[in-house]
């Protein structure tokens, strides 16, 4: 007979942190791919939910980014003026997401951090599965 | 239930990975000693423990989560049971799909490779996010 689970005996299942952005739904499959893996990459409460546009946003820079990048090395020169705009959104975005290096720099540390958290990898196939209506599963 | 040359592999590998913990964290103690001769039925026992405990690590798993060599795929899928959630199962299928070993010790990093050799190349954009499991 199978082990039973927290859940059955009603106990709430908590984890004490916040619930990961979910892509919104009118972006497309590459953007999408990348805020899953943006999400997945940082610490749980690195975003709010009011941070969706903006990160979005930075999800389509970059994707332009890697669109503008293969046109330019399939030799398409009017790309390059494409691939600028992308990459300076990209970095005025990753600035106010902290998502930068240098954003996200602490002010000399004077201990080493602590090193992060593995990333649930059923919350990152939860991610990966949501739908725009947002179901969930267990 | 029998185990392929894949599986015994991984559990090669996942032993391998409970030794390089016990170093790291002395105080804990994974591994028998001595360890049961490789292949024998206490080994398999022993392997498939050390297997469920690296998946957990590897894949950050919640105490109340089953990792895929404890996943029940007999057909019941049931949300409240450790073992049988929906989410549990699809990865265990998953898995098996790609032919990777049920006690893979590194899952993320042997689905990643897996989908890579899949895709039948190695995009130089595809890995954004940081590598999610554990180094030891």
């Amino acid at each position: 007979m199978p082990r039973k689970s927290a859940a059955s005996f009603g106990f709430p299942t908590v984890t004490g942190s916040p619930e990961r952005l979910r892509p919104p739904p009118d972006l497309g499959e590459p953007e999408r791919t990348i805020f899953v893996d943006l999400v997945a990459g940082t610490k749980p409460d690195a975003f709010r939910n009011s941070d969706t546009p903006l990160l979005a946003a930075y999800c389509r820079a970059i994707a332009l980014e890697r669109r503008s990048a293969a046109e330019l090395g399939a030799g398409d020169d009017k790309a390059l003026a494409r691939w600028e705009r992308a990459t300076k959104a990209m970095v005025a975005l990753s600035m106010r997401l902290r998502l930068s290096p240098q954003a996200r720099a602490p002010n000399n540390p004077s201990r080493p951090s602590r090193p992060e958290p593995v990333t649930n990898y059923y919350d990152r196939m939860r991610l990966e599965e949501a739908d725009s209506d947002g179901t969930d599963r267990g | 239930m029998g185990l392929t040359e894949v599986d015994v592999d991984a559990l090669r590998r996942a032993v391998e990975w409970g030794k390089r913990y016990q170093k790291s964290e002395p105080q804990i103690t994974l591994l028998p000693s001595p360890l049961p001769p490789e292949g024998t039925p206490q080994w398999v026992e022993v392997a498939t423990r050390i297997a469920g405990m690296a998946q957990a690590a590897t894949l950050g798993l919640r105490p109340w989560q089953a990792e895929p060599c404890n996943v029940d795929d007999d057909g019941v899928i049931d949300d409240a049971c450790y073992g049988r959630r929906s989410i549990e199962v699809m990865l265990r299928r998953k898995l098996i799909v790609l032919g990777i070993s049920i006690f893979e010790p590194d899952v993320p990093r042997a689905i990643e490779a897996a989908e890579r050799a899949k895709a039948g190349c190695q995009s130089p954009y595809r890995s954004h996010s940081p590598r999610m499991s554990r180094e030891l």
